[in-house]
């Protein structure tokens, strides 16, 4: 037992931030969990997975400010999960706390070398975890960027669709239930990130014949339809990136493009980084995280 | 006990700074916003230090055993003997007192093994267990702490700043 001091610094700007607690011990996770609720982050969601695969299905879906991670879990470690999500362009600049019983130090330098934000040996004391913590989420985070997402679309809708839109008050709409492809693409460069869309299926195929300059077949409708929401993000996402970025050279993620639901609509649009947009009497979402 | 266990809020129209001195098995609370709390002799004990800025509420504990299941009628009559019946009825009189969990900035000293040479007992390693414990229960962190070792420290609380001071082999430092 030694002389510590351990500031803190109460955080009450920025976004609320979403947590990612992976740990195949369900105890570390909910103490983990307890600590982070003590810390008085401003705080959106904590998420659990009890190993690496799990981890990565819910980085697929959800965006992720913060990663707490243990090392040794079955199925899928802690390292391979760092790998990755450094091969992914959404996921790259994610931080990650490793949280494990590691103490070499050899391998500790290593775990920073690969991009780990900071190693918490096991068993923590709760105020290591939430001084971590503030330290990353105390940096100043980028605010949303409802402003670039309606620059960009005045800027592609009309030459890629032939449409104009008008941006609405998203966390104001109505619950949607109608059928609605669901599209998102993770982008990196000066700015990272994901860009995501819900766009109702009669508009995208509105969206399609505009492109196409005519009606497409039955047949292939849908298909058309979900090629063109996908280059609709893409063309979006190069338009936001140089946009934010000034210019600088970005990578895009290929898009990934498939049905969303009354349950995706109600999440997307209450984000505070969500802008909605009335296109030709259809309403459609498009979310931009960026770190 | 009579002038620790008071509560200070009736001297409020005081012009001179008060000292109240917090005696071993004892606690303290104050909403003066002005003066200060005092313990002297931490060894083995454990001493806390509490304060809410925006309530203007302080509060000081001195415990010297972990338990007050070793002897639940003494803790009655005088909680502050142990640690977990000191904390609980210290918390318990600031939360009256306006204080807000959110605000409190929790500061701890003592919890030494020079009062137990052989060590057998380890009473101070024990405190500060339990300590961390009832904070852990009670979802609270602690912000400072100079805690082990085998010296004796006097631990000052300023009730206008919040600022907490040991002193120890002479020498007096910011907690």
């Amino acid at each position: 037992m030694t002389n510590t001091t351990l500031e803190m610094t109460s955080s009450e700007v920025g976004n609320p931030v979403n947590i990612l607690i992976v740990d195949d011990s369900d105890i570390i996770r909910r103490m983990i969990a307890r600590t982070i609720e003590m810390s008085g982050l401003p705080l959106s969601s904590i998420h659990e997975a009890a190993n690496g695969r799990e981890a990565l299905s819910v980085l697929d879906r959800t965006w992720i400010d913060v990663v707490l991670a243990d090392l040794n879990m079955p199925i899928m470690g802690g390292l391979e999960l760092l790998d990755r999500t450094r091969e992914d362009a959404a996921l790259r600049d994610i931080p990650v706390i490793v949280v494990s019983t590691e103490s070499c130090e050899e391998r500790v330098d290593e775990l920073e070398k690969r991009g780990v934000h900071a190693v918490v040996r096991k068993p923590f004391r709760p105020e290591q975890i939430r001084d971590v913590l503030l330290s990353i989420t105390d940096r100043e985070r980028p605010a949303a960027r409802t402003d670039a997402l309606g620059r960009a679309v005045d800027e592609v809708l009309p030459l890629l669709t032939f449409m104009n839109a008008i941006q609405l008050d998203a966390a104001s709409l109505a619950p949607s239930s109608q059928t609605m492809m669901h599209a998102r693409m993770g982008f990196s460069g000066s700015v990272s990130g994901i860009l995501s869309a819900l766009v109702p299926f009669s508009l995208a195929r509105t969206m399609s014949e505009n492109a196409l300059g005519e009606p497409s077949s039955s047949k292939d409708a849908d298909m058309i339809a979900g090629d063109t929401v996908g280059e609709l993000l893409n063309t979006l996402a190069g338009t936001v990136v140089s946009d934010l970025g000034n210019g600088a050279a970005f990578d895009l993620a290929p898009p990934e493009v498939g049905t969303g639901s009354a349950t995706d609509w109600a999440d997307m649009q209450v984000q505070p980084t969500c802008a909605a947009f009335e296109v030709e009497g259809h309403t459609m979402l498009l979310n931009l995280n960026v770190r | 006990m009579m002038s620790a266990d008071t509560n200070l809020k009736s001297r409020r129209q005081c012009a001179v700074p008060t000292r109240t001195i917090v005696g071993i098995s004892e606690l303290a609370v104050s909403t003066v916003g002005s003066g200060t709390l005092v313990t002297h002799s931490l060894g083995s004990c454990m001493g806390v230090s509490i304060h809410d800025p925006v309530a203007h509420v302080g509060g000081m504990l001195h415990a010297m055993m972990p338990l007050s299941a070793a002897d639940p009628e003494r803790a009655r009559t005088k909680p502050g003997m142990y640690v977990d019946s000191g904390m609980t009825t210290l918390l318990e009189r600031m939360f009256a007192l306006g204080a807000t969990k959110r605000n409190l900035v929790i500061r701890v000293a003592g919890g030494a093994s020079n009062m137990d040479s052989d060590s057998v007992f380890r009473i101070g390693e024990r405190n500060y267990t339990v300590l961390r414990k009832i904070l852990w229960k009670n979802a609270l962190f602690i912000q400072s702490e100079d805690v082990g070792g085998s010296k004796s420290r006097t631990m000052t609380l300023d009730l206008a700043t919040g600022e907490t001071t040991i002193k120890s082999n002479g020498v007096m430092r910011p907690l």
